[in-house]
């Protein structure tokens, strides 16, 4: 399979795609999203968040789903770093 | 936790003649990445009757600070202070709207190549090139942003060759 989708996307000519090809990205979903319109990716992306949401809210805990919570505000902190200081009126 | 509504989100600022461009996990998928993210980032033009747009717009959906939800919907009358910042995190009951004032390094909304694309039949969102795109990934160098990176190098790649001038006639 590996070998045909090499044969596929020859790196002479498709250098990207091969490099990505290497770090185990499929390819072949890119190139089905890219005959999508946006209004179509859009859509499914949509639909794929729904399902994930209604699933963890389905199978996990209050407490499972507030670490959830406390993971994406971490990250958000170390991503941006800390916030500028906000008083009670946000001024 | 919201339920994250990013199409209804996108839609709000959209009627309220918001100016903003789509950039980060939202501008990757449409573009065409194989992805599933909860984050809508959006690049806005800070200044203070943007920022009161984006306030008013989303009264009804109580906007807070993400990190301070204990102060309270955020009035629209914080605008100029808030145009100031180089980043506004914030949550609202249809989901978390990270609005950004600049992103690297291709700077700020005066400062960025956007194309409109057709998320919504009939309307189009502006979101960041897929070469900047690029760029902001490489620029970030967290190890999930370096494959994206490479995943949307090939996706450009895929891009150009589907256009006509690069066809089969070979």
């Amino acid at each position: 399979m590996f070998d045909e989708l090499k044969k596929r996307y020859p790196p002479d000519k498709f250098p990207a795609c091969a490099a990505a090809l290497d770090l185990g990205i499929d390819v072949t979903l890119l190139e089905a999203n890219v005959r999508l319109t946006p209004a179509e990716r859009m859509r499914s992306l949509m639909r794929q968040l729904g399902l994930q949401q209604r699933l963890q809210e389905a199978n996990l805990s209050p407490a499972q789903l507030e670490a959830i919570e406390l993971r994406y505000r971490q990250e958000k902190l170390d991503y941006y770093g800390p916030q500028p200081e906000l008083d009670s009126d946000h001024a | 936790m919201p339920e994250q509504k990013s199409d209804e989100l996108l839609r709000v600022l959209l009627d309220a003649n918001v100016e903003f461009v789509v950039v980060g996990g939202i501008a990757a998928v449409a573009h065409g990445m194989d992805r599933s993210t909860k984050d809508l980032d959006v690049l806005l033009k800070m200044t203070a009757g943007n920022v009161a747009r984006l306030l008013a717009a989303l009264q009804p959906y109580h906007p807070k600070h993400l990190l301070r939800q204990d102060l309270g919907v955020i009035p629209i009358e914080s605008s100029a202070r808030l145009a100031t910042f180089d980043f506004i995190l914030l949550t609202t009951t249809i989901g978390r709207l990270d609005v950004l004032g600049t992103v690297e390094p291709v700077g700020r909304f005066a400062d960025v190549e956007q194309v409109r694309l057709e998320l919504f039949p009939g309307r189009s969102v502006a979101v960041l090139a897929l070469e900047q795109l690029v760029a902001v990934k490489m620029a970030s160098g967290r190890p999930r942003d370096l494959q994206d990176a490479h995943e949307l190098r090939a996706l450009l790649e895929l891009s150009q060759a589907a256009r006509p001038e690069f066809g089969d006639s070979d």
